[in-house]
């Protein structure tokens, strides 16, 4: 069973990066999906903290995350490919890389910002991070 | 029409680029290859190294002289890839080229109709060596391709 983690935001190519894996299933060998969505909050959550409480505002922020994750949730339940999912909140490459080797996956699939000119993975830029937070192999999907 | 179409798609045979310079991340990069070889249904590997142009450096040296220098250099880098790869009895072929990493291994991939490229995060020479993942990066702002980064 390849265990693959899928970090989803809501883009186009985090929706693409899904697709080729959902793509790994035609092979007929046997994948799980964990998909992760980051919530990283903890900027606004200090000028937030003064209108709303705590238990509130993560509500919310775990609310934004499960809508960020829907419409790919329903892409692997309709290609059938079994997965679990998750909210995580942090910063987004260490929240992913440590998700990834704490549920044992075996490799990351995710999308880069499609910004045709400007390389994809500029230093900087959460894929460049999670490459080298990383010992697992990162694919990724432009 | 159509359906001629739709069967030459079928048969196609997905390929792989693995840009290889003997170092220990492109020997990991064809580990991760093979690891996945089944669930992205690779049929065909190309292994490619990318040698400098040492015509600058050896002016001495004739033409034929450069070339042969170059393929040898080539050679050795590929070796314990081809081996391992001939191994798992993938079908695959090797080129040599000349000319900057990045650029080479994008135009390669295009020129092999490649369906995604497996490479070291790190390496490809002495001087990229130094600024991490330079050549991954130029790569990936080169192609359109998946990359699968390795350590």
């Amino acid at each position: 069973m390849l265990n693959i983690l899928v970090p989803v935001d809501g883009s186009e190519n985090a929706r693409r990066a899904l697709e080729h894996v959902i793509g790994l299933k035609e092979s007929g060998q046997p994948i799980f999906v964990r998909l992760l969505n980051v919530q990283s909050p903890l900027q606004s959550k200090v000028s937030l903290n003064a209108i709303a409480s705590q238990a509130t505002l993560d509500a919310y922020f775990r609310e934004m995350g499960e809508e960020a994750l829907a419409a790919s949730l329903a892409l692997l339940h309709r290609a059938q490919v079994p997965c679990e999912h998750a909210v995580e909140f942090g910063p987004p490459a260490k929240t992913i890389a440590d998700y990834a080797q704490k549920h044992g996956c075996h490799r990351i699939v995710m999308g880069t910002r499609g910004m045709g000119v400007v390389s994809n993975l500029v230093v900087g830029s959460i894929a460049y991070q999670v490459v080298h937070l990383t010992q697992l192999p990162v694919t990724l999907v432009q | 029409m159509r359906r001629s179409d739709d069967e030459i798609e079928e048969v196609d045979v997905r390929k792989v680029l693995i840009p290889v310079d003997g170092s220990p991340q492109s020997a990991r990069a064809v580990e991760t290859m093979l690891d996945f070889v089944q669930y992205e249904q690779i049929g065909q590997v190309c292994l490619l190294n990318v040698q400098p142009d040492l015509r600058p450096g050896y002016r001495s040296l004739s033409a034929l002289e450069i070339d042969k220098l170059t393929q040898q250099q080539g050679e050795r880098a590929l070796y314990d890839a081809v081996r391992r790869v001939e191994a798992a009895g993938l079908p695959f072929d090797t080129r040599i080229e000349t000319g900057a990493p990045a650029p080479t291994i994008a135009r390669v991939a295009e020129e092999i109709g490649a369906d995604q490229i497996f490479m070291g995060s790190q390496g490809h020479g002495a001087i990229a060596a130094f600024v991490l993942g330079s050549v991954a990066v130029k790569t990936l702002s080169l192609t359109t391709l998946p990359v699968t980064l390795v350590r």
